[in-house]
């Protein structure tokens, strides 16, 4: 390459020429044999295959990756990846020929829930009902829908005309109390639970019951009306609350409100007491 | 025909090897002899993934030297642009073998060079012993083109007061 110094070089000849022939300096021969060597040494050395020179990496790798696929396989199949099943699930059927468990919601929406052997729940009707995969009648009449619903519109309709799966006691009655089986269909495990019509008190219940005349009705308790007017528990309210106004001045006011907080409406006794 | 790394490395260290060996020695290398062989070492293990002409070849060499170069002054703890101390002041024990008065070479031209900054005498060095042109100088140094013409122009100009202090 030859050198066009320009201006940069001008009045700087002589140095230019000395450095340029400081660069001309010919390797000792015995450094130039030696690094000619070394690279023909290295050049054999490349000429390794690939797999040669780097089986070591190749191997390691090569291992982690089989352990991890064996691993994730492994706990796929056992159902032990939590809520990473289905994914891995779905990894897993795709690269290998195996079948592995979904996870809970495949067991959620593909079995259909039947009594248990040695169950002593409330008697179902099983006549002439399509018994599960598993030979067994389903839990109820929500389960029994479910596990009609997959073999199409026509076995579902069938089967919401059906009594299949309702107690005995009132699967013949349907007709009577739909909201009741339309409940259990909803709730399919609760169908051993006590029917709502004669079940335990919710918490309305609580509330002063409702009548059409509180004087022909007589009081629980003393000092307690039987019975609202009406039945409105906010019209209740509303009339004692200016009176428990007045009486909320007093320590006995408050303390009445705590002593009723655990028996009853507080305005009531806030206006008892006034 | 594609040419073989091993004589593509081979003809590279016959055309380049006396240039590079004039870079290590004039910027104080340590064992500049074997600082050129861990050069051309790395050249024919990476040739084959090297794409250009002699001149991209010469830049990428003088490359490799060159961090080889900051490589060992970061190791020497030696911070760059520091002036080097005045001749007689301890120095001559720090040039190496090759620079010795029996070598061919120019004694009092790496002494004077010695002189300058880290900055100057790189420049210098890769302008005209390792024959690379502004912009392969700029590239190498990671420097604007104009930057390094000043450069070498201060360095001309120190270096001419270095080799003849009454000029």
């Amino acid at each position: 390459m030859s050198n066009a110094w320009g201006p940069d070089g001008e009045g700087h000849d002589d140095l230019i020429k000395r450095l340029t022939a400081f660069g001309r300096a010919p390797v000792p021969p015995a450094e130039q044999g030696r690094h000619l060597g070394a690279i023909a040494t290295l050049a054999q050395e490349g000429r390794k295959p690939m797999w040669r020179r780097n089986a070591r990496r190749a191997g390691v790798i090569a291992t982690l990756g089989a352990g991890m696929f064996v691993a994730t396989t492994g706990l796929a199949a056992a159902g032990a990846l939590g809520p990473l099943q289905p994914v891995v699930a779905k990894g897993v059927e795709a690269a290998t020929p195996f079948q592995v468990p979904k996870g809970p919601a495949e067991k959620a929406n593909n079995q259909v829930k039947t009594a248990p052997a040695g169950f002593h729940g409330t008697a179902r009707v099983t006549d002439g009902c399509v018994p599960a995969t598993n030979g067994e009648f389903a839990i109820n009449h929500g389960q029994y829908l479910k596990q009609e619903r997959a073999k199409g519109a026509e076995a579902l309709a069938a089967a919401k005309a059906s009594d299949c799966g309702k107690p005995l006691a009132t699967g013949s009655d349907d007709s009577t109390d739909p909201a009741a089986t339309d409940n259990e269909t909803d709730t399919g495990t609760n169908a051993d639970h006590a029917p709502k019509t004669g079940g335990s008190p919710t918490a309305d219940d609580h509330r002063v019951p409702k009548c059409t005349d509180p004087a022909a009705t007589p009081p629980s308790e003393p000092g307690k009306p039987a019975c609202t007017p009406g039945g409105s528990s906010s019209s209740g309210s509303e009339d004692t609350s200016s009176d428990a106004s007045t009486t909320s001045h007093g320590r006995s006011g408050t303390h009445a409100g705590k002593v009723d907080g655990a028996n009853g409406p507080p305005s009531t006794k806030a206006a008892d007491q006034s | 025909m594609v040419e073989e790394p091993t004589s593509r490395a081979t003809a590279a260290y016959r055309t380049l090897a006396p240039g590079v060996l004039g870079y290590l020695r004039a910027q104080r290398a340590p064992e500049p002899e074997d600082v050129l062989g861990e050069v051309f070492l790395q050249v024919a293990r990476d040739i084959h993934r090297f794409r250009g002409d002699d001149g991209d070849l010469r830049r990428w060499v003088f490359s490799i030297a060159h961090n080889r170069v900051v490589d060992a002054q970061r190791r020497r703890g030696r911070g760059r642009s520091t002036p080097h101390p005045a001749p007689g002041e301890a120095e001559d024990a720090r040039l190496p073998v090759a620079a010795a008065p029996a070598d061919p070479i120019d004694p009092a031209l790496v002494e004077a060079l010695a002189r300058l900054t880290d900055d100057q005498r790189e420049i210098l060095v890769l302008r005209f012993v390792a024959d690379l042109p502004i912009e392969a100088v700029a590239k190498v140094t990671g420097r604007k083109p104009g930057a390094v013409k000043a450069l070498q122009h201060r360095a001309l100009d120190n270096l001419r007061k270095a080799i003849s202090p009454g000029a």
